[in-house]
């Protein structure tokens, strides 16, 4: 049985005229770059847009992508730049009373599955209140679990200001939880001060 | 209660990473679906459909400007040919070619008289002028090079149709000189 061929091998057979071969690397990734850019406060109705922009953008700048850094990196960096220019140019505001609109999921579900569901929301909320600079490492960082390097990589930023942009991000979330949705503090060691 | 965020959060306030990974977990955990792989492929395709690539000529304006260096000395060569074809084939062609060589030196100094007079004008009145002019050259040039090509095909098109026209009509064409019963003058032998 054949194996799945690697990011690289699929990015060379592209570049060498096999288009259709780019399809691969989109159903390998897109749930990431959805996923991504709703953490990065691009409002569900408008994901699928951000995502096929990031992909096209992809396509179109694949040569220059360098096979020393994970693929999904730049994939990242690609998409935190788009969800932040859409944000920037739709000028959305992250107010509260905003948020659940745009994350309204359709289609019924079971009670524990309503409570996630609520609690995804509320938390969505909460980073919505962190500004963009502050909230982007930290989503990175603490929802898409990258490394600090991978991080500073993919923000094109010194390793200490991400870590000192994370400090604080963590900071005013603890303090938008503890003001707006104490209901969500983790019962852990970190959560005592709240 | 103050709504303002801690800018500058003293040393305490981060809760630490294991607290922001407890608290975040249900995002990660959180299914996203999405299904645009058929939408960005119809667009890449679209796109490989209206942006074919140039054809090779196109593609190669150095090549073009290249060949307009050859086209213009074979342009020069062959003015340079019918003159003297013309000379030669002029009623005994020696009286119009020494009338011509004559003339040469005065339509020099003439050529270079009002040249020098010009770069006199220039260089005391008309240089403002010219550098504005020059300002507009440079703004036009695409305008020009297209121009310039345009020119160096129409020379080009008028070197065939002319050697077409010599090499069609060369044998119908009266014969000068006595054995053609024309004289140069313009009259007939007795």
């Amino acid at each position: 049985m054949a194996s799945e061929p690697t990011d690289v091998e699929l990015i060379r057979e592209v570049l060498a005229g096999g288009v259709e071969r780019f399809e691969l690397l989109i159903r390998r990734y897109e749930r990431l770059v959805a996923a991504a850019a709703i953490r990065m406060g691009v409002p569900r109705q408008e994901v699928e847009d951000v995502a096929n922009e990031v992909f096209y953008k992809v396509y179109r700048s694949l040569k220059r992508y360098e096979p020393t850094h994970a693929f999904s990196t730049w994939l990242y960096r690609i998409t935190v730049n788009a969800a932040l220019d859409r944000r920037r140019s739709r000028r959305h505001d992250t107010r509260m009373d905003e948020i659940p609109a745009a994350l309204a999921d359709s289609g019924p579900s079971p009670h524990e599955d309503a409570e996630r569901r609520g609690r995804v929301r509320l938390l969505q909320e909460a980073l919505a209140r962190i500004p963009d600079h502050y909230r982007a490492p930290l989503v990175l960082m603490h929802v898409e679990g990258l490394a600090i390097e991978e991080v500073s990589r993919v923000l094109d930023l010194p390793e200490g200001t991400v870590k000192s942009r994370l400090f604080r991000a963590r900071a005013m979330l603890k303090q938008i939880i503890q003001r707006h949705y104490p209901a969500l503090a983790p019962s852990l060691p970190g959560g005592e001060a709240s | 209660m103050s709504d303002r965020l801690p800018l500058l959060p003293r040393h305490g306030d981060d809760p630490g990473e294991a607290w922001a990974e407890a608290l975040l977990e249900p995002l990660r955990l959180e299914e996203i679906a999405c299904d645009i792989a058929p939408s960005v492929m119809a667009r890449v395709a679209a796109e490989r459909v209206a942006v074919r690539p140039l054809p090779a000529i196109l593609a190669r304006p150095r090549l073009l400007w290249a060949a307009c260096v050859p086209a213009g000395i074979a342009s020069l060569a062959f003015l340079t040919i019918i003159c003297l074809g013309l000379g030669r084939a002029a009623a005994g062609g020696a009286a119009p070619g020494g009338a011509l060589a004559a003339l040469l030196p005065r339509l020099i100094r003439l050529v270079g008289e009002r040249l020098a007079a010009a770069a006199g004008f220039v260089v005391t009145i008309a240089a403002p002028l010219l550098r504005a002019a020059w300002a507009l050259v440079d703004t036009l040039a695409p305008l020009l090079r297209g121009a310039g090509l345009v020119a160096a095909a129409t020379g080009l098109l008028s070197i065939v149709i002319s050697l077409y026209v010599f090499g069609h009509y060369r044998g119908t064409a009266p014969q000068a000189g006595a054995a053609s019963g024309i004289l140069p003058h313009g009259g007939t032998p007795r």
